[in-house]
């Protein structure tokens, strides 16, 4: 890991922004307010970023303290680039406060064509919009205005930008000092779209009606009501039905798309598009597992039609014993689904996993079936659950019933349950876990901060049978998956390490790297170089770049399973291999001892270092002396 | 085309009940929210444009007519 910068100036200001713009001179990364180049990460000079249209001054936009102050310690807005980011409140790490409170990016999105991006381009050819957003999820009693979601955007003569930025003026991204001091579009959505504590999520960009079709939640329990006129005590978390921005692309403001419908306790997670190109959502109660509502949002018009509801306990079917799990296993559960698949027994259909406990607060997650033609649902309960060596869940696993998470709370978004699938050599599997946001409530429970992984049946995707668990050594606060749409490597954030872990079939969840530092945000950039932020200097937030592609899996196998020595030295080869956290076969210098006397090198020695390959076997030729047993020892040469 | 104003006071909500103008024109029901202005005086917002009935255990039924139609809204009012 490398510490690329240290923040210079005492400004709020996001640590690093990717710039995604197309044309010349876009191939730019912008860290505090210094422009880079953003392939080789040269400094460039009299070149900066500010969000101040009349050129005087530092605007602030985004985050980059930590300091003391609580409300001062944001969840996001410190990392803007074109990949997976998941950002962490840092300041506390008791249980049961509001800034606990967890950025769900990682979920929001079900749709593996349109994963939630914290930057993102919109284009029609002759217009874009290059929009940051980012928000607080925490909460303070005074709902500081100026910490929601923000965007910005630029204007650029061979590729009109249209400027829309939330929260700040902004200039140019591209602009060298002086500082552009045109007119921009300016739209605070403090004072006329969604208020403070609530935060949006932009997931979907209709063509047709030249919409942005955003999703909304509070993490907190301040949050507006329908019509955006008053901030209400309400109970969280909680998400809002029928946010746009409208006339997204071609003009220099934008308003908020009228009237909201405002669910509390319950969740939300953008679903896809319909034949139509309208966009799907899915809500999720988190009083019980099994309330469910699918709706169309139909942005033209700012209405929406339920497609499917279901608030009914599934009966006992498979090993699912169905039920109600009330309040025995915890209160209140924010739940979030997997991404969607292609659905292995409906051809052309698509499916995902919803967590559901039973009555016995086991966990049988809902098999949903969408079918993409009619837009009808089914939801599956008829789950079998396969528990391998008379294992069952109570031995690996165990709920959350340490922290409240609940009712009329202003944290209840600091603990989640998620099941995610993803596919590793050739077979699908699911995993499911709980993250806490204080990173300490877990500790003393190794069963609660737990992963379990489950492989599904090749021809009935409601068969799961159990494959590997692993215990993170410490409260998992929350994580990114640096490929958020394969989803077979996965970074976790705690209070004092950043842990990495790897999927293999052979060996599940593998622990490949970790990094002591206490990381409040982490993300890939479009070039795939993973970005981190961690406490510096003065309360601010030093910029780190992670290198996973360290050997953390050396292979050294020979050409013959036993060797019969019968008094003559016998010539063979061993072949050594080595791997990166993502199985990766690298190359780099292995070193090798033999620890015996029954065997040596060609060289007649019993060391000896090899140049892996990235492509290849490396074959090392070795000389059996006599009988008995040798160890080869590996060890990378850094 | 038949009208109703729903008290909508589930409990999964606002606290506070509220009112939803609802019709039906012989097909397809139509909430609106009630808002008011100095303006315009009373002002109807559609926000749901409900074609059939969702039940409860996931499957779909076309209204019968306005008092099916608006019976499902009452015992359905966590959907609106």
């Amino acid at each position: 890991m490398a510490l690329i910068k240290q923040t210079l100036y005492p400004v709020t200001n996001a640590c690093v922004i990717e710039d995604i713009s197309t044309g010349a001179g876009s191939n730019r990364i912008y860290l505090g307010f210094d422009s880079f180049d953003k392939t080789t990460l040269t400094p460039m000079f009299n070149e900066g970023l500010n969000h101040n249209t009349s050129g005087t001054g530092l605007t602030t936009f985004g985050f980059n303290y930590i300091g003391t102050e609580n409300y001062n310690s944001s969840t996001m807005g410190k990392i803007f680039v074109n990949g997976p980011v998941t950002e962490v409140t840092i300041g506390q790490t008791s249980n049961n406060t509001p800034w606990n409170n967890l950025d769900p990016t990682m979920w929001h999105s079900m749709d593996p064509t349109r994963p939630l991006r914290k930057i993102r381009l919109d284009s029609n050819g002759s217009q874009s919009v290059l929009g940051l957003y980012g928000a607080k999820v925490a909460f303070d009693a005074s709902i500081r205005s100026d910490d929601g979601g923000f965007w910005s955007s630029e204007t650029n003569s061979a590729l009109p930008y249209t400027i829309v930025c939330l929260r700040y003026n902004c200039v140019n991204m591209r602009d060298t000092l002086p500082f552009y001091s045109g007119t921009r579009g300016f739209q605070n959505a403090g004072s006329t779209g969604i208020r403070g504590g609530a935060n949006f999520y932009p997931v979907y960009y209709n063509p047709t009606t030249n919409n942005l079709i955003t999703m909304s939640f509070s993490g907190c329990r301040n949050a507006p009501d329908e019509a955006n006129t008053n901030t209400r005590q309400t109970r969280a978390p909680a998400c809002m039905q029928g946010t746009r921005v409208i006339n997204y692309l071609g003009v220099h403001s934008f308003s908020w798309g009228g009237t909201q419908t405002y669910y509390q306790l319950r969740s939300q997670q953008f679903i896809g598009v319909d034949t139509g190109g309208r966009a799907l959502f899915f809500i999720n109660s988190h009083v019980d597992d099994y309330t469910h509502i699918i709706y169309r949002y139909t942005d033209a018009d700012n209405t929406f039609t339920n497609l499917f509801s279901n608030s009914t306990a599934p009966t006992a079917a498979g090993t699912n014993l169905g039920g109600n799990r009330g309040t025995n296993y915890s209160n209140y559960i924010v739940k979030y689904s997997s991404l969607t698949f292609a659905d292995p027994t409906s051809a052309g259909n698509r499916a995902w996993y919803t967590p559901y406990f039973d009555n016995a607060g086991k966990f049988h997650p809902f098999f949903f079936q969408w079918n993409v033609t009619t837009d009808t649902f089914t939801r599956n309960s008829d789950i079998s659950i396969n528990w391998a060596g008379g294992s069952n869940q109570d031995n690996v696993w165990a709920h959350d019933t340490y922290s409240a998470s609940g009712y009329d709370s202003s944290y209840g978004m600091q603990r989640i349950v998620f099941n995610d699938t993803f596919v590793s050599g050739g077979n699908r599997y699911l995993t499911f876990g709980l993250l806490h946001g204080s990173g300490t409530a877990y500790d003393p429970y190794p069963k609660t901060r737990t992963f379990v992984t489950f492989q599904v049946d090749a021809a009935n995707p409601r068969v799961l049978t159990y494959h590997s668990s692993f215990i993170i050594p410490s409260t998992p606060r929350n994580i990114i998956y640096f490929d958020d749409v394969a989803r077979t490597t996965m970074g976790i954030l705690s209070v004092n390490n950043f842990y990495v872990y790897n999927f293999t079939p052979v060996s599940g969840w593998t622990l490949t790297q970790t990094i002591p530092y206490t990381f409040a945000g982490v993300g890939v950039d479009s070039l795939g170089r993973i970005w981190a932020v961690a406490p510096g200097r003065g309360g601010y937030l030093d910029t780190h770049l992670i290198t996973l592609n360290m050997p953390t899996n050396i292979s050294v196998t020979t050409s013959q399973a036993t060797y019969n020595f019968t008094g003559t030295n016998i010539n063979s080869t061993i072949t050594v291999n080595a791997y990166n956290y993502l199985g990766t076969r690298i190359a780099v210098n292995v070193k090798l001892v033999i620890d015996g006397g029954s065997m040596t090198f060609s060289t007649g020695g019993i060391t000896t270092t090899v140049a892996t390959s990235a492509t290849a076997d490396t074959s090392v030729p070795i000389i059996v002396t006599g009988a008995g047993v040798s160890n080869i020892i590996a060890s990378v040469v850094i | 085309m038949q009208i109703k104003i729903m008290e909508k006071i589930d409990s999964s909500d606002f606290d506070e009940p509220r009112q939803v103008h609802l019709k039906f024109d012989g097909s397809t029901l139509t909430a609106s929210h009630i808002t008011v202005n100095e303006q315009d005086g009373q002002v109807l917002v559609p926000y749901i444009i409900q074609p059939y009935k969702c039940l409860p255990d996931g499957t779909r039924e076309n209204f019968i007519d306005a008092d099916d139609a608006f019976a499902w809204a009452e015992s359905n009012q966590y959907l609106f």
